[in-house]
């Protein structure tokens, strides 16, 4: 592996967990078990890039000052802590944390939400880059995930083309909401 | 850390997970610049953050045990107070980055090389006597449409100002965080120190760059 990959390896697990600490309190504060959900998915993902680039690092132990190896290795176990600790955050989500009156009240207030949704087939959403979209601007959700075949993008670009089939985290103010779930999933029912 | 000094006051347990997440986001984000630019400045302010957090911590849970009257609501505060202990979690985690560059580790040189082509960093400066900067208003001094910078954070001793608007006056001694380009960070900083006696006017950009 190159160092190149290295880099593109840390920069994965930086902004993995900056969003999973990101989404696991959006879970909280908006009450979302499916967003919890998917911070809990995130972590496999985490421990298994964690342990790439941690191998990775060590082959490099010949031909680079150890010094800075150490350095690599320990931002890394810092990245797989944090990851950890949003995970521990989306399992107190899904243990009924804001089921008592008293929490609940607590989080009232909402005047933003998160939501997450796929992209239907026939979804005017499909084929069309975030930049041409605009959502932020007509809608006010902003995208801040997208997962893919297995695979998550974090805070998607303008150049970002959305496709059928991708499930979309998005936040933004209450009223935005079913706009985008209608124009992800133009078929959907009134839940 | 103190925790004695920190006295009881009441605020809502939502206004406090709402600061607690925007004190973590930018701990965060504070850490993994000082790290991938190796800046000594950006990691002395998560070690600032990290007292915060403890404040808010501390808060959370006091605000949280003062609310419980019986055991159904020792029941459900319990996910709450588990949550400052996961914000302690964070908070440790960011100082742990911050100090591979407080101690001198850093981190292997050709990674620092590849993070510099990343087009935004981040700055920490002072507003030092004379100054430009002092005594005026974000809003009168546009520092976003004239350097391209945004200030995140202004810090006065202890006081913390988060996504600081228009009418936020800046003075002599305030700390200021700010996200922008390498240029554009360059320029709030020697504005900062006096270095830079005026504002620059925005730079015209060429898309197709001839030479």
């Amino acid at each position: 592996m190159s160092e190149e990959n290295l880099a593109e390896i840390l920069a994965e697990l930086k902004d993995m967990s900056e969003t999973m600490v990101d989404l696991a309190y959006s879970a909280l504060l908006f009450g979302s078990e499916e967003i919890a959900d998917h911070v809990i998915e995130m972590e496999e993902i985490m421990d298994k890039l964690h342990t790439d680039f941690e191998l990775a690092v060590l082959k490099l132990k010949e031909t680079r000052p150890a010094r800075g190896l150490l350095g690599l290795i320990r931002l890394s176990i810092a990245a797989e802590d944090i990851a950890d600790a949003a995970t521990m955050m989306a399992h107190i989500v899904k243990g009924g944390v804001r089921a008592h009156p008293v929490v609940w009240m607590a989080f009232e207030r909402a005047e933003e939400t998160i939501v997450t949704t796929e992209v239907a087939e026939n979804s005017p959403l499909a084929d069309k880059s975030l930049g041409e979209l605009g959502l932020e601007d007509d809608i006010g959700m902003r995208v801040i995930a997208v997962r893919r075949a297995g695979r998550w993008t974090y805070n998607p670009q303008d150049p970002f083309v959305i496709e059928r089939g991708d499930i979309l985290i998005a936040r933004g103010y209450v009223e935005g909401r079913e706009r985008l779930l209608d124009l992800a999933n133009p078929a959907r029912e009134e839940d | 850390m103190s925790e004695e000094e920190i006295k009881y006051r009441p605020i809502s347990v939502r206004e406090l997970l709402t600061e607690m997440q925007t004190v973590i986001q930018l701990i965060l984000d504070l850490a993994y610049s000082a790290v991938l630019f190796h800046d000594h400045d950006l990691a002395e302010e998560v070690t600032e953050l990290e007292e915060r957090m403890d404040t808010l911590r501390v808060l959370l849970l006091m605000n949280t045990a003062i609310a419980i009257r019986d055991a159904d609501d020792a029941e459900a505060m319990v996910g709450i107070m588990q949550m400052a202990s996961v914000a302690d979690r964070i908070s440790d985690a960011a100082g742990d980055i911050a100090r591979i560059v407080l101690l001198e580790i850093g981190i292997d040189p050709y990674i620092v090389e590849a993070f510099k082509k990343v087009k935004e960093r981040l700055v920490r400066t002072r507003i030092l006597p004379g100054s430009v900067l002092a005594k005026k208003t974000l809003g009168e001094l546009e520092l976003e449409s004239n350097i391209g910078v945004n200030v995140m954070v202004v810090r006065r001793g202890k006081e913390l100002v988060i996504n600081p608007g228009g009418k936020t006056a800046l003075q002599e001694g305030d700390i200021l965080i700010a996200r922008g380009s390498d240029v554009g960070a360059s320029e709030l900083d020697k504005l900062a120190k006096g270095e830079l006696k005026t504002i620059p006017r925005p730079a015209v950009e060429w898309e197709n760059d001839l030479t």
